[in-house]
């Protein structure tokens, strides 16, 4: 029994020919075996290009005449010739994209590590980060930097003036916390602060673009009016609309956004006090990286990788101070929050209900010797700075008037009557 | 009387730092010894299946740190303990005489019913090393004055009289565990609340 499938483009029937037709450029379903040697993926090398055509030419003869299989392969036969003749210039000439032997599919400019992007991949819209032209993925040969997302065109790869944005990031370590420090036009001499284009104010309509991050004024080419949440305006207002930016300050602003960059104890401790979910996310904090000194030398909790499974950014449980600007964005949506009482819910499980070492590590109130188990990261519990001890916050305030911690007195005492009768003591 | 349910002793290990509560534990439960010295963090447990006076009990072994900036991390594992063991180094005074801050530090936070009877056991390590400093004389006098307390000189290292020292620890805790049952015994007799002189036939027990 033959495939019916197959028989259809072997027959010229009418249906056959009318699908085929309409679908020109299709591979025949007959010829599907052969797609490999006929070098149909664009990246193929001279080499391959000379034996496709050669099974190519082979595939003709072998044909009916008049029949689709033919009319196909001429077709493609043509297409090879075109692209080995293109493949043979790119060898030729060394600044060409597609000559992989050059090393140029992989450049640094400007700090940028830009790599060949291959010809097919699938773009929607793709702007040039240098002349501001589309990029056709399809026919233009294209450039993105690994590091920070630049993509330019081949032929502006060599006049690029933007600095690699990782680069930048990583040199200054921290965010610009001015918030807008515009200087006015006259400081930049009336020109683009990245391009150098000039911006004549003489005119009645000025293209100079302030960027709300950097606090200068770019042309429209440089400054796309891209919005992004700017982080000095969320550090001292709390103010998480998104500002007009220059594209280079976006792409500063979008690596950094997940890095605990901002010390917000330091930079605006009053913060604190007038949002209240900041503070709520503060007192997690706190609560969590007492649980994680339980849990770093509990053996059972690094057995199973407690702190590694349920930790996908680090820094929220190792101190309290350092905030990412994601987390202050996360903060305002209140996605921090429940994480974070999750992650709650989680260590808290292990440490008071699964653990018996945890628990053992905990602390008995001497004070009213209940026997619930307190931990120095409760909310109720008073931490002696001294001896370490732990009580109920109660419990220590109102049995003292000096506020005297009794491990202490009982320490104080004990060197005296050391310190006092050195031999009787040992009797 | 005859105890069902599986008996769980827990035994606590106080001492200043580096005398070798981690060495005695592992001694006796693992039959093992290390000459590095690796501080304990806050205090963790093993545990060993023994047999005493034809009882099989499960021994919970707390060993703690002695550093005192490793006890932030608490100390409730001392509630409940059946237990204490205070261990020094013969070579070492000063370990000697913190012994009393380590067993006031003990009654206070374990807080038991009866300090003055609760079951102690002294244990005077690394016994095979040059010079000694505290003679056995010394010691058994401290036990003396702290109502007789039972006294062991041992070795980690050579496993020199661990095995005997913890069977006199089991011995004594469960000692203290059934006098703890039997004051619970102590009250008259209970009134059972399941009738026993229920009729046992499947007839319908209505009087009408």
């Amino acid at each position: 029994m033959s495939d019916p499938g197959n028989d259809r483009n072997l027959t010229s029937s009418p249906v056959s020919s009318q699908s085929v037709e309409e679908s020109d450029s299709l591979l025949p379903s007959s010829l599907a075996a052969e797609e490999l040697k006929l070098a149909l993926n664009k990246e193929a090398t001279s080499e391959e290009l000379l034996n496709a055509i050669n099974r190519c030419k082979d595939l003709v003869l072998e044909s009916d005449q008049c029949s689709v299989e033919r009319k196909w392969l001429v077709r493609h036969l043509i297409e090879l010739r075109l692209r080995l003749q293109e493949c043979k210039e790119a060898m030729e000439d060394p600044k060409h994209p597609r000559n992989k032997t050059s090393g140029v599919s992989r450049r640094t400019v400007k700090g940028h590590h830009l790599n060949l992007q291959p010809l097919l991949r699938n773009t929607t819209s793709k702007y040039c980060d240098h002349c501001t032209g589309t990029i056709w993925g399809v026919v233009q040969a294209w450039f993105e930097c690994e590091d920070c997302g630049y993509s330019c065109h081949h032929k502006c790869m060599a006049s690029i003036v933007r600095e690699c944005a990782h680069v930048v990031v990583t040199e200054r370590g921290t965010y610009e916390l001015q918030i807008c420090p515009e200087n006015g036009l006259s400081y930049q001499k009336y020109m683009c602060a990245e391009c150098k284009t000039p911006l004549p104010l003489d005119r009645e309509w000025s293209e100079a673009r302030l960027c709300d991050y950097s606090g200068l004024y770019y042309c429209s080419a440089c400054h796309w009016g891209s919005l992004a949440v700017v982080p000095a305006r969320v550090v001292y207002n709390w103010d998480l609309t998104p500002y007009p930016v220059s594209q280079a300050s976006l792409q500063e602003i979008c690596l950094s956004t997940n890095r605990p960059l901002l010390n917000l104890e330091k930079l605006n401790p009053k913060l604190f006090t007038l949002v209240i979910e900041l503070n709520l996310v503060k007192r997690l904090r706190e609560e969590l990286v007492g649980m994680r000194k339980y849990l770093l030398v509990c053996r059972s909790a690094s057995e199973d990788h407690l702190l590694w499974k349920h930790v996908d950014t680090p820094h929220l449980i190792d101190s309290v101070e350092m905030y990412s600007l994601q987390d202050l964005v996360d903060t305002h949506s209140g996605e921090l929050l429940t994480k974070l009482s999750n992650l709650i819910e989680v260590f808290s499980k292990h440490i008071k209900k699964d653990c018996k070492i945890c628990q053992g590590r905990g602390h008995i109130c001497e004070i009213c010797h209940n026997e619930e188990i307190l931990y120095p990261f409760d909310a109720i519990a008073y931490v002696c700075d001294d001896c370490k001890t732990v009580l109920h916050k109660h419990c220590f305030s109102r049995n003292n008037v000096n506020l005297a911690c009794p491990k202490c007195l009982r320490i104080k005492s004990r060197t005296l009557l050391q310190e006092g009768e050195p031999i009787k003591n040992t009797l | 009387m005859a105890h069902r349910k599986k008996v769980l002793l827990k035994v606590i290990i106080l001492g200043d730092s580096s005398v070798g509560k981690t060495s005695l534990m592992n001694q006796y439960v693992n039959r093992k010894f290390s000459n590095q010295y690796k501080a304990t963090i806050g205090a963790d447990f093993l545990t060993k299946e023994v047999t005493v006076d034809d009882k099989n009990v499960t021994m919970q072994i707390w060993d703690t740190a002695g550093q005192e900036r490793f006890q932030s991390l608490g100390v409730a594992f001392y509630r409940g303990a059946d237990c204490c063991v205070l261990v020094f180094d013969v070579t070492a005074p000063n370990t000697f005489k913190s012994l009393d801050s380590w067993r006031d530090e003990f009654l206070i936070q374990a807080s038991p019913r009866e300090p003055e009877n609760f079951p102690f056991v002294l244990l005077g390590n690394k016994v095979d090393l040059e010079p000694r400093a505290v003679s056995a004389k010394r010691a058994q006098l401290w036990c003396q004055s702290k109502n007789n307390i039972p006294y062991f000189e041992t070795s980690a290292k050579e496993g020199l009289n661990v095995e005997q020292a913890f069977l006199q620890i089991a011995k004594n805790a469960l000692a203290q565990q059934n006098s703890a049952v039997d004051l619970y015994n102590e009250f008259p007799d209970q009134i059972k609340l399941t009738n026993t002189q229920k009729p046992s036939g499947g007839g319908d027990s209505c009087a009408c």
